[in-house]
């Protein structure tokens, strides 16, 4: 798509500010030159000449804009006021000594907040001067103030970095900062050209700002904490940034010359424009799909249509409409209800959906709340709507999305505003192989939409190695990688499939591919020598490929090529076989060496993973369930008896996805969702008595180091979950290849925050890993391996009990003293308890020790 | 050791790449080990992908013979040194930067480049942070007296700079602020 901007010299070269005023029939700017230009907005009038304002003395940094005028201030420290109507100069505000930073109006206009270089902020009624507020807290200078939409709060920066919260209407009469964030900005001279604006979004649901490192930190404000970065795409100092009107996109502009356009649902950036010089100020149509930004030549840059709405992105102010009009409404007193038409201007489609329910909506003003239209339902379902498909050009998916918006509002409450909670998603568990990603970028170009070339992906990521491809065009590279190198070397080879899917085990690495695409065309040379491209009938069938890493026997890679309509869905390798799950319903199982071992049936498969001799595989039981459950069930079978182990259900919460599966060093099964649960299944080895056990809290660990990231399971050593440790709003790893990182496991049990929680934490953890190498130890007639293994974890769990002990003696809990020894494992930690006992002079429960130590004994 | 004798006083910049051999660095092995037993101690056993906390010197012979990825500390990334090089240009005091910045990082670029991010980047913002944090050194010699000279978070490297010449003046000064007040306390009478 092309980008259409119109630049324009508006000022000297130095900061200069812009703002469209309210109702979008100007642009006013403001510039080093202390001029104020007001432009018509309109597209036809776009080269006639501004009108010039002089009132100022000394450069404008300043503007806010509200419906009925428009206050400018800089340098020269007066805030002055103008009509909107005439453009006329109406009154002084403010008269400071100091150089006025930021101005903020409050959603009805009547007060106005002023940042100006000092450590307070003033808050002034427009109508009445001498009534002056002043918020006190800063330690420096203040650089930005912004009233939130339904002005209950006033956010302001620092220069020292500092972002403070105020509740403007606090219980106490006088404003009140309720939070700070501090260090949450940059910190910066009080002259800087950052102006570390706070940009609310319209409803008032979230603010954003410019974070430390280039990023944009979204904040909620119902807890006023960090829901999302929008990051990777400026390289510098972000100068200033806007909502749109309607809250869909950000627009941030920076000192890397570069306007950057984010959708706030995808939470990624749209589009791009790079200006020839640093950008400082930027303000979006109120109506329109249009953007102006200034930079710091003094120039104003028009941006017809950023936001290509052909592509069914939703326009940037649409939905703002009425929104804008409700708010309008609000605070018009005595003004005559406008009617349904008039607050859609510029959607006819709107206008005739809503004047169909005109007689019984136009009342209420409730546009679109017909649910009775079909697909409405549907549309409520999906998340955003953004799947209408816009066939007829007509603006139609706007019109679908603008509707199922405003049906799923005022629903049943009939209260307006924005419901921020999320619609119920049906969501299917998607199928998956555990330890693969997605491409990145698609070009979506082609149908069906295939990867930019040179995009990469993992296929398999284990703790015995990875596997990725890089995908070609003609062909894909795949790269087999090990952790470690001194059994195997790294290998790739040339790909002519396209693999879809690997996996990857000490025996050896198998790739598969879906069939059913049209034969490629073959180049063959016929019998004049001549090249001839040849296309061969029918289509491709699915391919399981296996290439062995241990080859003392010449030819032992071999493929397998499934009957057409048959494709392979999941893979998996384990010491002894590999198997293939594929869309018939069949589990082929073949031995390492390629011969079919066995097949048998198994419907609806979701994900598989091997260990050992093991195999593990995920599909559904039935449906999705209506209320967001995923019914999984699993069944662990051994491939070299064919027994089936286990079998059971997987514990999913509402709503939540299964993520990985996988094995633990020691054969334990895990499974990971989407709430970051990593749980193992305890007691897998007897059949019909297993269970799933937490043991790891992704979320819960990440907000203990305080830090946004997540974790991306790879496997689990004993004790420790290794991951990947994944930042940003990504929800897989990239390339490079992230080190490995391993985490302790911790179990999600309460007190954890004390010393005696965290040792019950600790008993119970090594208390369940220890029972499974147990009972693993016997299975596999490995006992002698893990003798030395159990004994340091039995002695491991007698010192947390021991050390149990000792506080419950300082708390005087006798009863829990004897529950503690009772769990004690040798006799020597129980004279220990004794002696710990009678240090503390428990006599009565010393005694009972030596009783329970006799039983013992006698046992 | 053919030294300037100024300089004899002072360690030799291999001594103190020597001394900071025994920092500890974390690797992600590529070779599975069992423990390995040194007279300074024993480390490991590694087990690939799990990393490991090993002393400089291991680091980089265990590199020497591809046995191990370093993981590169996390001061020594872009962002932190560029963070770091705008600090020293606007504060007074010196960045806060490990002990052994300067030989690890030369260690770690000359050694192992491809395990650090960018590394031909980390070099230049190295390089400009040592000339800045020189020029400061330099400049706090200016007000060089008799009693002290208060220099923070300077590194070993760095003082091993200016310690001849330091050591040097700040003897002479003494000597002559003894000579000094000699000459106060005992007025001629």
């Amino acid at each position: 798509m092309t980008i259409t901007v119109l630049p324009r010299e508006a000022h000297e070269e130095g900061f200069t500010t812009v703002a469209y005023k309210t109702d979008g029939s100007s642009i006013i700017t403001g510039g080093h030159d202390a001029k104020l230009c007001i432009y018509d907005a309109s597209r036809s009038q776009r080269n006639a000449e501004p009108k010039i304002l002089q009132d100022h003395s000394e450069p404008i940094l300043t503007m806010a804009t509200h419906k009925a005028s428009f206050v400018t201030a800089g340098e020269d420290g007066s805030v002055l006021i103008f009509r909107n109507s005439t453009n006329d100069f109406e009154k002084f505000l403010v008269r400071s000594t100091t150089p006025v930073r930021s101005l903020s109006f409050n959603s009805n206009g009547t007060r106005i907040a002023v940042a100006t270089d000092e450590d307070i902020i003033r808050v002034i009624l427009v109508r009445d001067i001498s009534k002056v507020v002043t918020l006190m807290g800063h330690s420096t200078h203040v650089k930005s103030v912004a009233f939130s939409p339904t002005s209950d709060h006033l956010i302001s920066t620092d220069i020292g970095g500092d972002v403070k919260i105020w509740d403007m209407n606090h219980t106490s009469g006088a404003p009140q900062c309720i939070k700070t964030l501090s260090g949450a900005v940059r910190k910066c001279a009080s002259d800087a050209d950052v102006l570390n604006t706070i940009a609310w979004s319209p409803d008032g649901a979230y603010f954003c700002f410019a974070g430390k490192e280039h990023e944009i930190c979204v904040y909620s404000s119902k807890d006023w904490t960090q829901k999302y970065a929008l990051e990777f795409a400026h390289f510098n100092d972000i100068i200033t940034m806007a909502w749109s009107p309607n809250g869909s996109y950000i627009c941030s502009v920076g000192k890397d010359r570069q306007v950057v356009i984010w959708d706030t649902t995808k939470k990624s950036d749209v589009i791009k424009y790079e200006n020839t010089a640093g950008v400082c100020g930027v303000a979006w149509h109120p109506q329109e799909n249009e953007l102006a930004f200034t930079d710091q030549k003094g120039r104003l840059l028009l941006w017809y249509d950023p936001i290509d709405i052909s592509k069914n992105m939703p326009h940037p102010a649409q939905k703002a409409l009425e929104e804008m009009d409700d708010l309008d409404r609000l605070f018009e007193e005595g003004a005559t209800q406008p009617s349904v038409g008039m607050s859609l201007p510029h959607n006819s489609l709107v206008d005739d959906a809503a004047e169909d329910d005109g007689d019984e909506g136009a009342i209420e003003d409730e546009e679109g709340e017909d649910l009775d239209d079909e697909g409405e339902d549907v549309d409520m379902l999906s998340d955003m709507g953004d799947f209408v498909i816009d066939d007829d050009g007509a603006g139609y998916a706007e019109e679908r999305q603008h509707r199922s918006n405003g049906g799923g509002r005022s629903q049943h409450t009939g209260v307006r505003g924005r419901s921020m909670g999320p619609h119920h998603k049906l969501t299917e568990q998607k199928r998956f192989q555990p330890g693969a990603t997605e491409f990145r970028t698609m070009d979506t170009t082609i149908k069906p939409p295939v990867p930019v070339e040179g995009e990469r992906r993992y296929m398999a990521f284990n703790m015995f190695g990875i596997i990725y491809t890089i995908y070609q065009n003609t062909h894909s590279i795949v790269n087999v990688e090990f952790h470690d190198q001194a059994q195997h070397r790294n290998f790739h080879f040339t790909d002519y499939y396209h693999y879809t899917m690997a996996a990857i085990g000490p025996e050896g690495a198998v790739f598969a591919v879906e069939g059913g695409k049209p034969k490629k065309k073959e180049k063959t040379t016929n019998e004049e020598g001549e090249e001839v491209e040849e296309q061969e009938e029918g289509v491709t069938t699915s391919i399981l490929y296996y290439r062995p890493l241990m080859n003392w026997a010449n030819n032992a890679e071999w493929t397998v090529h499934l009957p057409e309509g048959e494709n392979v869905v999941s893979v998996a390798i384990n010491e002894c076989s590999v198997v293939a799950v594929t869309s018939a319903g069949y589990v082929r199982v073949f031995t390492i060496s390629g011969l079919q071992n066995h097949i048998f049936r198994l419907e609806n498969s979701v994900a598989t993973a091997a260990h050992g001799t093991l195999v593990l595989f995920v599909y559904k039981q039935g449906g999705t369930g209506l209320n967001g459950e995923q019914n999984l069930e699993f069944m662990l079978m051994d491939t070299s008896t064919q027994e089936m182990i286990q079998k059971g259900n997987l514990p999913l919460q509402k709503s939540s996805q299964l993520t990985w599966i996988g094995f633990s060093e020691a054969s334990q099964v895990l499974m990971y969702d989407s709430n970051d649960i990593l749980s193992i299944l305890h007691r897998q080895r007897t059949f019909g008595q297993s269970y799933w056990v937490p043991v790891f809290d992704g979320k819960t660990t990440a907000k203990e180091f305080q830090r946004q990231e997540r974790y991306w399971p790879v496997g689990m050593l004993r004790d420790r979950i290794m991951c990947l440790i994944i930042r940003g709003n990504n929800d897989s790893p990239y390339f490079p290849r992230p080190p490995v990182d391993d985490m302790e496991l911790r179990m999600p049990i309460v007190n954890l925050e004390t010393e005696a929680g965290q040792l019950e934490e600790l008993h119970m953890r090594t208390r369940l890993i220890a029972q499974h190498d147990r009972t693993e130890a016997v299975a596999n007639h490995q006992e002698d391996e893990y003798y030395d293994v159990l004994k340091e974890a039995d002695a491991e769990m007698d010192k947390a009990l021991l050390r149990l002990i000792q506080i419950a003696c300082r708390t005087d809990k006798e009863q829990r003293i004897l529950d503690l020894a009772f769990a004690l494992q040798s006799s020597r930690s129980m004279d220990a308890a004794i002696k710990i006992v009678t240090h503390f002079k428990m006599t009565n429960v010393a005694e009972k020790l030596i009783q329970i130590k006799e039983v013992w004994v006698w046992m | 050791m053919a030294l300037p004798r100024s300089h004899q006083s002072a360690y030799t910049p291999s001594e103190i790449e020597f001394l900071a051999g025994e920092e500890d660095i974390i690797i992600i092995p590529t070779h599975s080990m069992p423990k390995l037993q040194f007279i300074s101690g024993s480390f490991g056993p590694f087990r690939p992908p799990l990393k490991a906390k090993v002393p400089l010197w291991l680091a980089l012979m265990l590199k020497k013979h591809h046995m191990c990825n370093i993981l590169a500390p996390e001061w020594l990334s872009v962002d932190n040194l560029k963070k770091l090089l705008n600090d020293e240009e606007t504060v007074a005091e010196f960045s806060p930067l490990p002990f052994h910045y300067m030989e690890i990082s030369m260690m770690l670029l000359e050694s192992a480049p491809e395990d650090i991010p960018n590394s031909e980047q980390v070099r230049r913002y190295l390089k400009d942070l040592r000339e800045t944090r020189q020029s400061k050194a330099r400049a706090g010699l200016a007000v060089l007296d008799d009693r002290f000279l208060g220099m923070n978070n300077l590194s070993l490297m760095e003082i091993n700079e200016i310690r001849p010449f330091f050591s040097k003046a700040f003897l002479e000064m003494r000597k002559l602020s003894v000579e000094d007040s000699n000459q106060y306390s005992q007025p001629p009478a």
